[in-house]
């Protein structure tokens, strides 16, 4: 296979990744068989894993290809390990932090129970009854994965299990259905996730899939009223239609591998849009936002959790003494703080086809205005920055064999990126645009708000401000160098 | 979808890979417990505010 398509097509990631993450669920199973842990979540964990086991092909897929499947099995692999004396990692600390437990023990036995979710929702998929030994008690609201229905409500609840394809708890008996008058209550009740529908792909709007222990980023925003999902569905519907016209090949994988996104606010969660590694086929974007913008993020994030995938399949980054990880030192022009090598490949990565995205909308003369100048300042900004992250790469970077052949296929396109921006006439004289949090495209004004800036001078500011350690001098002179050419302007 | 799978068929067709989480997982090979280290999280930064707001 060619670096290119290894990049850009190759499915076979996917694949990998899915049967990886169930062979760890084998390997859970045998090491609690063979551990002799006594405690009832383990012997309980055995009952759930067996139903599952016996599962139609279908509906096990179906579960084990939610999001949610790999952190938890990751989650229990991890804790295991700790269990024999192995250093917790970053999200299982915080997890640990988050359920109040102390240590590894403590947090498989929680992390066991969080099982049954599973449990849960092949009964409900296949239609087969399904009771705990135990009822299984958890903090609310629960996704029940490769469902879209969640069970919501305040609090915790005590599920008792699945009864001809109905959930019942302890306390109030069978769960109310989605749209029935005793949905309305405090108490555990079901409510099923809005979905959009784009040429036969349905993709679910699911902010509670991401209230995970340990996460790290799922804040109040996934406890928000689904009718915010509801309210922005259609700009969510228009986004993802942008993306099957424009770069129908991204869309296309994007259909086979994403199986949730939560819309949230700008101003909810620190942060703009996200995705991690812990949480395949799942990310989280801010709306308002211009539809093409909304479609750009959506194949920024797609891109995203694809290097995730191919990660999976090797390292990319040889040992140094710095931490390509987690050593968050490097200048990187998309971001105000210092970032780790392997945060400057992440957005090398992902921008590459965002411009592509751009350079298609300018191409099929499908935009005008406000929304034609942020596609010229993408246009512009990008292949500047996309050459400072492959310089900042080459400068600080040992990658290995695996990571050379994607990073010189990326340097190759970064090339290829320049070429398409010359080619339709972008300039870093033309004015720089940016998307405020209200979701509007603005120029981008001088501090003093007399006059509007250019794409060259945002980036000449970026990097005056923010390349602490003198990191890029040379981009900085290249830049000064096109930005006093009046010829260009 | 990436094609089915079902549990007892990955426990019988990927015995190498099993074995391999459970040597990670029992201390007899650390590096083998997962292949990959990852960055859990990677996000855009947050919009300006608008000035004009």
């Amino acid at each position: 296979m060619n670096p290119s398509q290894l990049l850009w097509t190759d499915t076979s990631c996917y694949r990998y990744r899915l049967e990886k993450s169930a062979a760890a669920l084998v390997a859970v199973q045998r090491s609690l068989a063979t551990e002799n842990l006594q405690f009832a979540e383990a012997l309980e964990f055995r009952g759930s894993y067996e139903f599952l086991s016996r599962s139609h092909p279908n509906v096990f897929t179906r579960v084990w290809n939610d999001p949610v499947a790999y952190y938890w099995v990751r989650r229990a692999v991890h804790f295991l390990a700790g269990c024999r004396g192995a250093p917790l990692g970053t999200i299982e600390q915080a997890y640990c932090k988050d359920v109040g437990a102390n240590g590894s023990v403590e947090a498989l036995r929680i992390h066991l129970n969080e099982f049954k979710r599973f449990a849960l929702a092949s009964a409900l998929i296949s239609g087969e009854n399904f009771t705990f030994a135990t009822p299984f008690e958890t903090s609310l609201p629960l996704s029940l994965p490769g469902t879209g229905v969640v069970i919501a409500g305040d609090g915790r609840a005590a599920i008792r299990g699945v009864t001809d394809g109905r959930i019942e708890t302890s306390a109030q008996g069978w769960l109310a259905p989605p749209g029935s008058a005793d949905s309305s209550s405090a108490g555990p009740f079901l409510e099923i996730c809005p979905t959009v529908e784009v040429d036969g792909f349905a993709l679910s709007l699911n902010p509670r899939l991401f209230n995970l222990a340990g996460l790290g980023f799922g804040g109040g925003w996934t406890m928000l009223p689904l009718e915010f999902q509801k309210q922005h569905s259609k700009l969510a519907a228009e986004a993802l239609a942008a993306v099957a016209r424009f770069q129908p090949s991204t869309f296309a994988l994007f259909a086979q591998t994403v199986r949730a996104v939560a819309l949230k606010p700008p101003r909810e969660g620190g942060f703009g849009s996200i995705s991690s590694s812990e949480l395949p086929g799942a990310f989280v974007c801010s709306v308002p936002c211009d539809v093409y913008e909304l479609a750009a993020t959506f194949i920024h994030e797609f891109h995203h959790n694809r290097l995730f995938y191919l990660e999976e399949q090797g390292s990319f980054f040889e040992p140094l003494e710095e931490d390509a990880i987690e050593g968050e030192i490097h200048y990187s022009p998309w971001r105000d703080t210092p970032r780790p090598l392997h945060g400057l490949l992440h957005a090398l990565y992902v921008y590459i086809p965002v411009l592509r995205f751009w350079g298609a909308l300018v191409r099929q003369q499908v935009l005008a205005g406000m929304q034609l100048a942020y596609a010229h300042d993408q246009l512009a900004r990008i292949p500047f920055q996309l050459r400072i992250g492959v310089n900042q790469l080459r400068r600080h970077a040992k990658f290995t064999s695996y990571g050379s052949t994607l990073f010189e296929q990326l340097a190759i396109e970064t090339s290829d990126a320049e070429s398409e921006a010359r080619s339709l006439g972008v300039s870093l004289h033309a004015p720089a645009i940016s998307l405020r949090a209200n979701g509007v495209l603005r120029p981008v004004l001088a501090p003093d708000g007399a006059r509007p800036l250019s794409i060259g001078e945002t980036l000449r500011n970026h990097l005056e401000s923010r390349d602490l350690r003198g990191e890029c001098t040379r981009e900085k002179r290249l830049l000064d160098r096109t930005l006093s050419d009046t010829s260009a302007r | 979808m990436p094609g089915l799978i079902s549990l007892n068929g990955i426990a019988a067709s990927h015995s190498v890979e099993i074995e391999g989480i459970l040597a990670g997982i029992h201390g007899v090979n650390g590096s083998a417990l997962w292949t990959s280290t990852m960055r859990p999280t990677t996000r855009k930064d947050d919009p300006p505010e608008d000035e004009q707001e």
